[in-house]
């Protein structure tokens, strides 16, 4: 049997005006299977990176006191996970575990009751326990609610977890009254 | 009779079928064509998306929630080319950016936020920043409001986006931009 290049489909082998490989009903059996598991596999990779890219969503409109320096945002309710496993998004432990490695979007967005002296809050990625430098701003004395959010674009392999802390260097009492987390496979 | 692969369900003969190989060759080269011709159509639709600006200035009343209508941008199956509301086509997970530029006053905040409206009322993402300097040009000394988020929707979901300011007095909305893109089915 001679192959085809590069995705090696089997046909019979036939160099004119011997035929070596007898006609057999088997050689198309054979480029059926080849074909059926070549194509299978480019559709999953369709569907991975093109349509369905792994994406999770995760939520909280509770309020959390957030009473300091540093604290891990906590999540409520789960919006999206689309990964095959259904592990991207991990709700208990507040959190994204990544499923395919790739290059991956993600974003926290956090809403804060109005403050009554201005505080400097600021939202982190936590990845693996390294917490990248805050995103933050001052937010003054307020009557409107207050908010801030944040975004990033970063290569993740498979068990990467990613977590969010709210950081807010004044020490005053804020309260969280929600928070949303979404992250998905760019490529 | 003749089997289907186990993937993709390619039919071939097997030894018990009457031998006509060219028809039966024929059969096999129809379903691959007409399989990876799905794939690739598959493939075409995805990552729908929407640019949608206002560049008419926008007077905003003091501390009052303010819908924003856009003005210009494409017609789509987003947007039917006037108004506030708008529709997400597919069922989906979409990502979104707006951007919002104050004119200058130092007093007070602005505030941008996308809410869901249908199915039902939900505010997705806020961003919230002081006004700024009096004398600041605006865009560069004054901050202007930015903010990304997600969201899951199922076809049908209208979005909409909503301005506050808390300067004193009303205070024009220069631009704004809401861009959404559907990143995941």
């Amino acid at each position: 049997m001679d192959q085809t290049y590069p995705y090696g489909f089997p046909y019979p082998q036939c160099n004119p005006p011997l035929t070596e490989d007898a006609a057999d009903i088997a050689h198309l059996r054979d480029l059926a299977l080849a074909v059926d598991t070549a194509v299978g596999e480019l559709a999953t990779r369709a569907d991975d990176l093109l349509i369905s890219p792994d994406a999770g969503i995760m939520y909280s409109t509770v309020t959390q006191v957030a009473n300091s320096i540093d604290n891990g945002i906590a999540f409520t309710t789960q919006e999206v996970d689309n990964s095959a496993s259904g592990d991207l998004v991990q709700l208990a432990q507040n959190r994204f575990v990544i499923q395919q490695t790739g290059i991956y979007y993600i974003t926290c967005g956090v809403r804060i009751t109005s403050p009554s002296a201005s505080i400097r809050p600021a939202v982190a990625f936590d990845v693996n326990g390294l917490v990248s430098a805050p995103y933050g701003q001052t937010i003054a004395s307020a009557t409107i609610e207050g908010a801030l959010g944040v975004f990033t674009v970063r290569p993740l392999s498979v068990g990467d977890m990613v977590r969010f802390r709210w950081i807010e260097t004044t020490n005053f009492n804020v309260n969280l009254i929600g928070a949303r987390a979404g992250i998905f496979r760019m490529a | 009779m003749p089997q289907n692969t186990p993937g993709r369900g390619y039919t071939y003969p097997c030894y018990s079928d009457l031998a006509n190989f060219p028809a039966q060759m024929q059969e096999f080269a129809n379903d691959v064509d007409t399989d990876v011709a799905t794939i690739v159509n598959n493939m075409s639709v995805v990552r729908s998306s929407a640019k949608i600006n206002r560049v008419a200035a926008l007077s905003v009343p003091n501390a009052t929630s303010t819908l924003v209508p856009f003005d210009t941008g494409t017609a789509t199956a987003y947007w039917p080319g006037s108004g506030s509301t708008i529709t997400l086509p597919i069922t989906a997970v979409y990502v979104f950016q707006v951007h919002a530029l104050w004119a200058t006053s130092d007093t007070g905040q602005r505030q941008a936020r996308v809410d869901r409206v249908l199915p039902s009322a939900f505010t997705l993402v806020t961003d919230q920043r002081d006004g700024g300097a009096a004398t600041a040009v605006p865009g560069f000394d004054t901050p202007a409001n930015a903010l990304t988020g997600m969201v899951r929707a199922t076809a049908g979901t209208t979005v909409v986006v909503r301005v506050t300011q808390s300067s004193g007095a009303a205070l024009n909305l220069l631009a704004a931009q809401f861009s959404i893109m559907e990143v995941s089915q």
